[in-house]
């Protein structure tokens, strides 16, 4: 094995940030070190930059789409840095209140830390390597214990080549000499079922499907990370440790956001089954086509189960809570199981069971917002619009009123003139409404939209509507979390959080 | 002539004059120090010396003895010769020799001097690090031939009933659990192994021994390519049932420490010559003793 420390050398940099279980303590600090020495300039430690780019790193890990495109093009482009940030970042979620007592196994921001960590990685490899360190690598995770004679003498992974004749793609070239089970790879089938062998022999060698590699890293790499996250945590001081979590504020708000807007399942791993099951069939009843089902309306276990099957759903754990229900009657039997869920109602019709899913959001109770005077059951909007039969609105009470109706699902689709008369319509009961003026002022706020997108509603924290909340403590609902906004809201809401380049 | 079982005088009759013949025509490494062990296995259990212990059917013996280091001292047998002469009478070649767990001395007893049914020599070598052996039984295939012959209906278990539903004890050998189609069928398989050997696996050296009841096919390459330990014959296991839909008993493959039967000893159960073969197009009936047939 190389002499050259991580600190120096970018090769051995690369090898201990992507196999740290090979290395001990001294390897995995001296990749720290070399993180580390990027915010020294001239001698100065620059913890602003550090602190800066560990938030951006954190909050980026959130979002799905930043995980996937990392495993293309590296968000993080020196191994050391990568290990830093990705560390240091899983420590400020540990640190987060919410989860002083969670097994780190439960939390999902963890995972997804790990993920930016582990794709971020596989890409910088592709840019930095010869494809010799895919073979390195594939020599640990494919080495087995030796054998009645001693180790296998030579290399686990002899190549990684293309085998036309066993069909398209690259593959790893291992002799049977060094071989083990692990090399077997099937195909994927039902359950319960043995795939075909999709590993082959030529020439006493296994070659086996390069996809089995990039699987088989995954797994590696989720006791890998845990280890570079345990030498970080041993490496950090009482003093270090209070000043990171003292200054970090980007990572903690956005955990705190995830749980104000209910977006349990954004945080925790194995989050509640019986709500995972009702929020997708939430969104499989939203998806419907034709209104067939509705949410708030009573069905028939078949009328949901046909919602079920036609919902595509991107998210892995959606998809695993579909292909769990079966049939309407294992979806009965689920629902069944969760009849004492807050937004589940079954009602007994001939003999028949008949389910109703509402709009909810956990925590907060939900809001079913039909027209635009049902916002006002919020006790925020209940004081506005007490407070706007004295005074005319100020020019935020209008705008802010209006980027709520623009996110509103039934209006997401609308043509400007609907809203604007169903707008005019609601203002029109106020002593000082002018017609002219509201229809100026609506459209005006309609034109002004952010780069494109739509300008994002205000929310509970938001200072102007301070003057009219009663209180986030006692009040039973919030704005994010109680009105039935879509996801891509929420996902703008993440987006305008995390703009900025590339470190 | 029907299949059957050889007698005591049959047995001692072949180790005696027909043997021999064969011996020069052994594989080369098996000599009388290079196997580990040889084991013999009774129709009858035998008795040891020490009283309390229970009779033997089957004994095993070092070919060596070794010191706690675990280094070879002493030869159990100087030459091949001592091994016949073990094979042909056990009782008074036992290479325990006094030792309490020797086999009790033919002349104290009334059913004195056991004949082997079965000659085994163990995979494990003093000289040579692996062989390996893939086996492949006549029984496997005849069992899943009456498996896909035979309805639900018809067959109440997977066992007798279900091989004479089928009516392979009926076929010829008679009352055996397979057919003559069936060891053909072993013997087929046996050189398809071979080839997938020569040709996948790059063996150079390779055997197919007729084993009575089905074959043994060899791999015997000594360079470090073939030198496949328990984890690799696993992967050879699962390539040959799976990719190569070959029905081999796997437990044998991975296995190193197992006995064979040895190349030209007697399947006393089925007075067959154990005899290594060059063609699919083998005639069974060949390997029948000619001290049998006279």
């Amino acid at each position: 094995m190389s002499q050259s420390t991580p600190v120096e050398d970018e090769r051995t940099a690369y090898r201990v940030a992507t196999l740290p279980l090979e290395y001990g303590t001294t390897r995995i600090n001296q990749l720290f070190t070399r993180g580390y020495n990027r915010y020294i300039v001239d001698g100065e430690d620059q913890p602003d930059d550090l602190l800066n780019d560990l938030e951006r790193f954190g909050t980026a890990a959130f979002k799905e789409d930043v995980r996937a495109d990392a495993a293309e093009e590296p968000f993080v482009d020196e191994p050391g840095t990568l290990a830093v940030l990705a560390t240091l970042s899983a420590i400020c979620v540990k640190a987060h209140p919410k989860f002083e007592h969670a097994p780190p196994r439960k939390v999902q921001v963890l995972y997804d830390i790990r993920e930016l960590y582990v794709n971020n990685l596989a890409s910088l490899l592709r840019e930095f390597g010869d494809g010799s360190f895919q073979q390195d690598i594939a020599e640990v995770l494919y080495a087995k214990d030796p054998g009645e004679d001693g180790p296998h003498p030579g290399r686990v992974c002899t190549g990684i080549k293309e085998m036309p004749e066993f069909g398209e793609g690259l593959y790893l070239e291992i002799p049977v000499a060094a071989a083990s089970r692990d090399c077997l790879i099937r195909a994927d089938t039902e359950r319960g079922e043995t795939g075909e062998l999709l590993t082959r022999v030529k020439n006493n060698h296994l070659y086996v499907p390069v996809g089995n590699f990039d699987t088989k890293y995954r797994e590696y790499a989720r006791r890998a990370f845990k280890k570079l996250l345990r030498v970080q945590e041993e490496n950090l001081s009482e003093d270090q440790l209070t000043w990171l979590t003292t200054n970090e504020s980007a990572i903690t708000e956005r955990i705190d956001r995830f749980i104000e807007t209910g977006h349990y399942e954004r945080i925790w791993r194995d989050w509640d089954q019986g709500e995972r099951t009702i929020r997708v069939l939430r969104d499989a009843i939203r998806d419907a086509p034709d209104e067939v089902v509705l949410l708030g309306e009573f069905h028939s276990a078949k009328e949901l189960f046909e919602a079920v099957e036609a919902y595509d759903p991107e998210a892995d754990w959606k998809r695993d809570v579909c292909n769990r229900i079966s049939s309407p009657r294992s979806l009965g039997n689920l629902l069944a199981s969760q009849r004492d869920h807050r937004s589940l109602t079954i009602r007994q019709h001939r003999n028949t069971n008949h389910y109703r899913i509402q709009e909810s959001a956990r925590g907060v109770q939900p809001l079913t917002v039909e027209s635009i005077e049902d916002l006002f059951e919020l006790p925020c909007m209940a004081n506005m619009a007490e407070r706007l039969n004295e005074k005319k609105p100020v020019r935020k009470d209008l705008y802010n009123f209006s980027r709520m109706v623009m996110w509103l699902p039934q209006y997401q689709d609308s043509d400007l003139e609907t809203i604007v008369a169903d707008l005019k319509d609601v203002f029109s009961r106020w002593p000082w409404y002018d017609e002219q003026v509201t229809d100026y002022q609506i459209r005006y706020e309609f034109s002004n939209t952010i780069g494109g997108d739509t300008p994002l509603p205000m929310n509970c924290d938001n200072d102007d509507m301070q003057r009219y909340c009663i209180g986030q403590e006692q009040c039973p609902y919030s704005i994010w979390g109680s009105l039935p906004f879509p996801e891509e809201m929420y996902d703008q809401l993440d987006e305008a959080k995390s703009t900025g380049e590339e470190f | 002539m029907t299949w059957r079982q050889a007698t005591r005088e049959e047995i001692y009759k072949y180790y005696a004059k027909e043997f021999p013949s064969y011996v020069d025509e052994l594989p080369a490494f098996i000599t009388a120090e290079g196997p580990k062990q040889y084991a013999l296995a009774f129709r009858e259990p035998h008795p040891v010396r020490k009283d309390g212990v229970p009779d033997k059917d089957f004994i095993r013996r070092d070919t060596w003895q070794m010191n706690a280091a675990g280094d070879r001292t002493t030869a159990a047998f100087d030459k091949f010769d001592d091994v016949l002469e073990f094979i042909r009478h056990p009782a008074r070649n036992d290479p325990l020799g006094q030792s309490d767990f020797a086999l009790a001395d033919p002349d104290l007893l009334d059913k004195p001097d056991p004949r082997p049914d079965a000659v085994y020599y163990a995979l494990d070598h003093w000289e040579r690090p692996w062989v390996l052996l893939v086996d492949i039984d006549a029984k496997t295939i005849a069992r899943e031939r009456a498996t896909q012959a035979v309805s639900d209906e018809d067959a109440t278990g997977d066992g007798e009933d279900l091989l004479d539903a089928a009516g392979i004890l009926e076929a010829d050998p008679a009352g055996y659990p397979y057919s003559f189609e069936d060891i053909e069928r072993a013997i087929e398989y046996g050189f398809e192994v071979r080839d997938i050997f020569e040709d996948d696996f790059n063996a150079e050296e390779t055997m197919v021994v007729y084993s009575g009841q089905g074959v043994h096919v060899y791999l015997l390459d000594t360079d470090p390519a073939h030198r496949y330990d328990a984890k690799s014959r696993e992967v050879l296991n699962d390539l040959l049932q799976d990719t190569y839909e070959i029905p081999i008993d796997p437990v044998v493959t991975a296995d190193r420490r197992r006995v064979a039967r040895l190349p030209y000893s007697l399947h006393a159960d089925v007075c067959s010559i154990v005899t290594p073969i060059e063609s699919p197009n083998f005639d069974v009936q060949s390997a029948t003793p000619e001290v049998l047939q006279s």
